[in-house]
């Protein structure tokens, strides 16, 4: 059965074989160019923001523009790219092929069970999805690791990189390993129930796709409950002064936790409600430094809501564990399918 | 012939069809919604006040804060991943399909042919995508060479490296296209090091930028400028045209001539 596995699989192995073989050169040539401007642009020795900070500005500013950003944001693309690639050549033919030459008559009726048919198969392609996705991860990721060490050296709003933020967060530690797990078995089930190859793998990249967008933008934000934070309106750090219609005015700040995934970011009154005007005279037909002490008068607050760096492993963790019961969770509607069906 | 096309087609259509409408629905609520911003942040009406830049900026700060800003890139990534998907779905199954079925080769080996040839679309469909904006794009015209004082150009970055090295960069020139920039003299030579006297390390950036324009430090730009949008639409689409007619015609040719066997 493992044989079997194997033989029908050959094809597959041996392209992404090959891509992984070809990335990993790529990357380990340009890493290698990357961690040696790390190390000669001094911010592997220096102490304290003061020193570290133009150190890491000129680094990330040299690393921008180059082909290093091209490389930093096509490996977080091909993160993203492999789990809804795998779903479609690897999980949606995987039945579906069987069922449309007939074989599966074949396939089924041996002196191996259906059962250790799905099993094997969907257990031995399964780790060799989630193998693939995480190599790619811990290869990007390490590819970039100069760029975030330097992030982190320069203690700054402004060059600040939010791992635990999108998109940065669905290409790094383990969570790719429940997306190539999800969107492998979510081709299977496509293909079992569709019954035809390309339509399957259509509706497996439709279906996956979505996850990437809508995950991040209603589910991940709520797994944890965001922390809350009240500070003083800074008018030093002013943004944002809108007039709109209705005797509206908008207010915002640059308010910001470094490496933190800012969720909402509000000004509110003393009483604690949203802040949406009336404007204040001085903003309408006086200069910008009037309109400043006025809304310093006001005595706004600016609200966050954030979910903190320090949740990063906390978050992967709960992703990789949802979208792993998720897998398994179809993996065994595919077996209880397959179990039950007659062969016609 | 026509209906035969049709008839073959018509999963395709009908699924390409779903998704058009699906995104138009989305795109003129939110478009309706993003025109009524603009309107209600004074934009439209801007040269009546004052201030057009400052309403300009609170517009877009607002437009990226919300919903609009996924949106858009959700909307880009569609247009740019939308020939690719066509190709493998519509392009790639055309032919070998009609090959392993009709002349009479198992279903079976239809997945063997057909998935493959998905495969290989979509694989040198992305390799154009990487590589055409990063080494034919920028060369289809030949790009603007400037060389400018530091006060009359916004720049992206600045600062002082290890051994005294300057690095110094455009952030935007108008709507151009910036492909390459570098700190230099005046007749455009590279200047890599910091010239004596000035620093990083005493006052703040802009007494840097001010000591460097005095010292005659000034940026050399290479650019497409926006200008020439339109005519690398019409270049680039004549282009890909031309591909696809000789692809096709290769096509037709091997199809024509092929022994049934």
């Amino acid at each position: 059965m493992i044989w079997l596995t194997w033989r029908q699989f050959r094809a597959q192995t041996i392209v992404t074989a090959a891509f992984l073989a070809a990335l990993a050169v790529t990357l380990l040539v340009t890493g290698l160019s990357l961690a040696h401007l790390y190390d000669s642009s001094g911010l592997a020795t220096c102490h304290g923001p003061g020193s570290c900070g133009p150190l890491a500005s000129s680094f990330i500013n040299q690393v921008k523009g180059g082909l290093s950003e091209k490389v930093f944001y096509a490996g977080i693309y091909i993160v993203y790219a492999a789990p809804a690639i795998i779903g479609m050549f690897w999980g949606a033919p995987l039945i579906a092929r069987e069922i449309e030459a007939g074989t599966f008559r074949l396939a089924w009726n041996q002196s191996v069970s259906r059962s250790r048919w799905v099993a094997v198969k969907l257990g031995l392609i399964g780790l060799a999805a989630m193998v693939t996705a995480e190599l790619l991860a811990l290869m990007t990721s390490w590819w970039a690791s100069p760029v975030y060490q330097a992030a982190a050296a320069a203690r700054s709003d402004s060059l600040s990189i939010a791992r635990i933020a999108p998109p940065l967060f669905g290409a790094q530690g383990i969570a790719p390993i429940g997306y190539a797990a999800f969107a492998f078995t979510l081709g299977v089930t496509a293909g079992l129930l569709i019954r035809r190859t390309i339509p399957a793998m259509a509706v497996t990249l439709a279906g996956f796709a979505l996850v990437p967008f809508a995950w991040p933008s209603w589910v991940r934000p709520h797994l944890i409950s965001p922390l809350r934070e009240s500070m003083p309106f800074s008018t030093a750090r002013l943004d944002e002064v809108m007039i709109g219609a209705g005797n509206q005015m908008i207010v915002g700040d640059t308010a910001s936790k470094p490496g933190a995934w800012i969720l909402t970011n509000q000004a509110v009154k003393p009483d604690g409600q949203p802040f949406t005007g009336p404007p204040t005279q001085a903003c309408l037909d006086r200069g910008v430094q009037a309109c400043n002490a006025a809304i310093g008068r006001l005595h706004l607050r600016q609200v966050i809501t954030y979910q903190p760096a320090s949740r990063f492993w906390a978050f992967q963790w709960y992703e990789t564990a949802i979208f792993l019961v998720l897998a398994v969770a179809l993996a065994a509607f595919c077996a209880w399918w397959i179990r039950r069906r007659r062969l016609t | 012939m026509t209906w035969l096309t049709w008839r073959q087609f018509r999963p395709q259509a009908i699924a390409a069809g779903a998704v058009l409408a699906v995104l138009g629905a989305v795109l003129l609520v939110s478009g309706l919604s993003l025109a009524h911003l603009d309107n209600s942040t004074g934009l439209a009406a801007c040269p009546a006040h004052h201030d057009c830049a400052s309403l300009a900026s609170s517009f877009l700060r607002q437009a990226r804060s919300g919903s609009y800003d996924k949106l858009h890139g959700l909307a880009a990534a569609i247009v740019l991943l939308a020939p690719a998907v066509i190709g493998m779905f519509w392009g790639a199954p055309l032919i070998t399909r009609e090959i392993e079925t009709a002349l009479g080769v198992t279903a079976g080996v239809l997945v063997r042919r057909t998935v493959p040839a998905m495969a290989v679309t979509l694989a040198a469909f992305a390799a154009v995508q990487l590589a055409w904006p990063s080494w034919i794009r920028p060369h289809l015209i030949a790009p603007v060479h400037a060389v400018l004082a530091l006060g009359k150009v916004s720049l992206g970055g600045f600062g002082e490296g290890p051994g005294n090295g300057l690095f110094l960069t455009v952030g935007s020139k108008g709507d151009g296209w910036i492909l390459s920039s570098h700190a230099a003299n005046a007749a455009g030579q590279a200047i890599s090091r910091v010239p004596g006297g000035c620093s990083t390390q005493t006052g703040g950036p802009g007494t840097f930028l001010a000591c460097l324009a005095r010292k005659g430090v000034r940026v050399a730009v290479t650019y497409q400028p926006g200008s020439r949008y339109w005519t690398f639409q019409w270049y680039e689409t004549a282009i890909f045209l031309v591909l696809a007619a000789a692809l096709a015609g290769f096509c037709y040719w091997r199809v024509s001539r092929r022994a049934l066997a």
